[in-house]
């Protein structure tokens, strides 16, 4: 009869990662509708590939990978963000809300 | 007076077998639900004007699922540390989760909240966004507009 830790420990497990892959499974498969992640829309409606969004999703991407490899080394504490994450994180979010701002206030020029 | 400790000792892992049992009960319930599309995801990183995803909403996900892979990891560990030593003189406390964490996830949500003004401003003084979204023939797919 396994202990009540273990048996909490597998029960965590199984619900993240069922969680996660359904999640991640639905996206892959357009259950979850991921159209025009990577659009954005300018004042006249007119849908363009933006670059604010890449840079964000690469940023993202990259920060969750470290963050995450800083627990698998050492997952005894949290770890902190280290100091200098924080500014380039806050610039990728400022880059995409001015290329946003721009796109929706700014001329249509790109269509 | 060894009866009565083993009674409790008993009545303690009783106790955390039945709620192990409850929560993992409602964890199926709600993958099952997940599954049977009886709880519908397909609007998860949908805006609400129905412009397509939104890489705010995109991010907060990542970013939860982070936190709570790594929560789950730290209190793992924690008890795996005590259960080595075999001192339960103390009990394992939940982690604390640094000020960086905190601040990455508000800078997050603070941004999700930009976005949305910015894309409010639009539409209300009739510049773009969904509104535009809307005149050009409707949000993609044919979901209506609806509320978060």
């Amino acid at each position: 009869m396994p202990e009540v830790t273990q048996l909490i420990v597998w029960e965590a497990l199984i619900f993240l990662f069922a969680l996660f892959g359904i999640v991640v499974i639905q996206i892959l498969t357009g259950a979850i509708n991921a159209r025009g992640l990577l659009e954005g829309t300018t004042s006249g409606g007119t849908r363009f590939k933006s670059t604010g969004r890449v840079q964000l999703l690469i940023a993202t991407i990259v920060t969750a990978v470290q963050y995450l490899s800083q627990v698998v080394d050492n997952s005894q504490k949290f770890p902190d963000i280290p100091q200098n994450w924080l500014p380039l994180f806050g610039s990728s979010q400022v880059i995409y809300l001015g290329s946003k701002f721009h796109a929706l206030y700014g001329k249509d020029s790109d269509s | 007076m060894s009866n009565y400790s083993s009674a409790l000792v008993f009545l303690e892992s009783l106790a955390g077998y039945v709620i192990c049992g409850l929560v993992a009960i409602l964890g199926f319930v709600v993958i099952w639900l997940i599954l049977t599309s009886r709880i519908d995801l397909s609007h998860l990183l949908s805006e609400k004007d129905g412009s397509g995803a939104s890489m705010s909403r995109f991010q907060l996900l990542i970013f939860i699922f982070v936190i709570a892979l790594s929560f789950f990891l730290v209190v793992i560990a924690n008890i795996k540390i005590l259960q080595a030593k075999g001192s339960y003189d103390h009990l394992p406390v939940l982690p604390d989760v640094p000020n960086g964490v905190l601040a990455l996830l508000g800078i997050s949500a603070s941004s999700y909240a930009v976005s949305k003004a910015i894309q409010h401003g639009a539409g209300k003084s009739g510049n773009g966004g969904g509104g535009a979204e809307a005149r050009a023939g409707g949000a993609p797919g044919g979901r209506p507009p609806e509320g978060d």
